[in-house]
């Protein structure tokens, strides 16, 4: 995989652009590690479209661009949560350089290139300006908040394009969570308290706060290990919706999570790319996996 | 047919514990009889046929008023200066820079806790007092004499309260989730929001009873408002000085009944601070 993230700045029309680019070291507990890999923006045609019935398709049978997904493997302890938090800004880089542009959402800004991280170049963008959601783990509810208020959070918080006010930014994200919960199911329990739930409903409930805000890059850290098959298909599905890159990590072995996306690229992964790409390789369908151990 | 050793037969099967020891039963009986014998004694000599007299009269009522005003007023100063002061204290216990200042000011603000109320209310004569280190100055610059006012009064409880309210504010600080935190800084919160939004509503329940435990500590504060405040009747004048000076002029009986409103105040915070009140009061805050 290309490293240096060098050839990041020049826009070569015939290129895929790439969208994010990360060449640098992160700090896991007492040992450094350097990591480095780029996601590229995908150009499917409309009809090949993984999202079904083609939700999101675009006039004219168009090409609709979506962002790659990256699966980063690795043992407990490898850096997998670390390398996520190092994305989403909880946490600087110790050396080189995260890249970021805006060619996903090809007309809605302009094309931009920024530099989120940097130590030489004393660049660090806060989370607040970074366009992620993240999915932690652990479901990390707001205990004291209600189930609605707790997705619309992120839509609240973050500063906004659009000149709207405050109450009307969050009527809007009210209406918005209680849309994604009722499609989670959860739609009786909008003004429950978190710790009414059970584990794997918390786990869709956080699914949620990171879908609402509509992210250009989604952070998932082992999204899938509390729920049911169920639950599994119903959020991997609501995941492959959202045209956002996505940043998947996993264990070594997780049968679950093959479960969990087999219909759409996981499945391919690892019949066939394990065996072609399994070293930090990409496989043609959009799937890279870096592996961390 | 098999015959049960001695340790299956007890009378309640499902007892699985040790049984008491009289070792301890004793000690911890001694200890509980003292305290209720105690009450008792001072339940027992109180006028109940003139307490309505005794506890409406105008010393009582006028102590009891500027009981209630100093300590309200004690509890909310020392919840405005110590929140700020305990989560600033939190944040620099967790960052481990500037060691030595930190345990200055903790020693500093604890310190209160554990000293004689009297030699507080001396500190604070010879600091604030007319001729006092800053009163001095007060006094010159805007015409200010702290002594022998509410206001000292209140300043007195102040002094005292604050290490409750600090502590028990920093010991629920300690208590919220980083992983919280940083989730809500993931998605967007930063600086006063993430405080108020994320870790004020985690703290609440602690903040309440730190108020409510300051308010307890300024009701029955003695030493240091006697000494720096004075026993002024309606000025300065709080019920543990009101029970001071009936006692002292033999008026015994005074001081029974307005003892009896300060065990009554005593109770209602301890309802308040065990039973269910407090969390239930934030819980209705919330929906």
């Amino acid at each position: 995989m290309k490293s240096d993230c060098s050839g990041f700045n020049d826009s070569s029309s015939n290129e895929t652009p790439t969208f994010l680019c990360l060449d640098g070291t992160i700090k896991i507990s007492d040992f450094q590690k350097k990591v480095a890999f780029e996601l590229k923006i995908l150009n499917t045609p409309a009809g090949n479209d993984p999202s079904k019935n083609g939700v999101e398709q675009k006039e004219n049978g168009e090409r609709r661009t979506r962002g790659e997904t990256l699966i980063i493997k690795g043992r407990n302890g490898s850096g997998k949560t670390t390398l996520l938090k190092t994305l989403i800004g909880l946490l600087p880089l110790r050396e080189g350089v995260l890249y970021f542009s805006n060619k996903l959402n090809d007309n809605k800004l302009n094309d931009t290139v920024e530099l989120l991280d940097s130590k030489n170049d004393k660049v660090f963008i806060g989370p607040e300006f970074r366009d992620m959601g993240i999915v932690f783990s652990e479901p990390n509810l707001f205990s004291f908040m209600n189930l609605q208020k707790n997705v619309a959070f992120g839509i609240v918080q973050k500063a906004d394009k659009q000149k709207i006010t405050k109450k009307e930014k969050s009527k809007m994200a009210m209406e918005k969570a209680s849309e994604i919960l009722t499609q989670l199911g959860l739609g009786s329990m909008l003004k429950k308290s978190p710790k009414e739930l059970s584990r794997g409903q918390a786990q869709k409930v956080s699914v949620a706060r990171a879908l609402i805000i509509e992210p250009q890059i989604l952070l998932l850290d082992e999204p899938f290990n509390s729920l049911d098959m169920e639950a599994i298909e119903l959020v991997s599905e609501l995941i492959q919706l959202s045209s956002a890159a996505k940043i998947i990590t996993r264990h070594e072995r997780l049968t679950i999570n093959k479960v969990a996306l087999k219909e759409h690229y996981e499945y391919q992964v690892d019949e066939e790319g394990e065996n072609t790409a399994s070293k930090n390789g990409t496989n043609k369908d959009g799937v890279r996996i870096l592996n961390l151990s | 047919m098999p015959r049960f050793s001695k340790p299956f037969q007890r009378k309640n099967r499902l007892e699985t514990r040790q049984p008491l020891q009289l070792i301890f039963l004793i000690p911890a009986g001694l200890a509980v009889l003292f305290i209720a014998l105690t009450f008792l004694g001072l339940l027992w000599n109180i006028p109940w046929s003139k307490l309505f007299n005794f506890v409406t009269n105008d010393t009582s009522l006028d102590a009891l008023q500027l009981s209630l005003i100093v300590s309200v007023l004690a509890a909310i100063i020392a919840g405005i200066l110590g929140m700020p002061l305990a989560v600033l204290m939190n944040r620099a216990e967790k960052s481990n820079n500037f060691r030595w200042l930190q345990i200055i000011i903790r020693g500093l603000v604890l310190l209160p806790l554990v000293l004689p109320p009297v030699v507080g209310g001396i500190a604070l004569l010879f600091a604030f007092g007319r001729n006092g280190l800053i009163g001095q100055w007060l006094y010159k610059w805007f015409d200010i004499s702290l002594p022998f006012t509410t206001a000292s009064a209140v300043l007195a409880s102040v002094f005292v309260a604050l290490p409750f309210f600090v502590l028990s504010t920093e010991t629920v600080l300690q208590g919220t989730k980083p992983e919280l935190e940083e989730t809500a800084r993931a998605f967007g919160a930063r600086g006063s929001g993430l405080f108020f939004r994320i870790i004020f509503p985690q703290i609440l329940p602690g903040v309440l009873s730190g108020l409510l435990l300051s308010f307890a500590r300024s009701l029955g504060e003695f030493g240091a408002t006697i000494t720096f405040a004075g026993n002024l009747s309606g000025r300065t004048q709080t019920l543990p000085l009101a029970i001071f000076e009936s006692l002292e002029s033999g008026k015994s009986n005074e001081a029974l009944a307005v003892s009896l409103i300060l065990l009554l105040l005593a109770a209602i915070i301890l309802v308040l601070l065990h039973n269910r009140w407090v969390p239930a009061l934030v819980n209705s805050t919330k929906r």
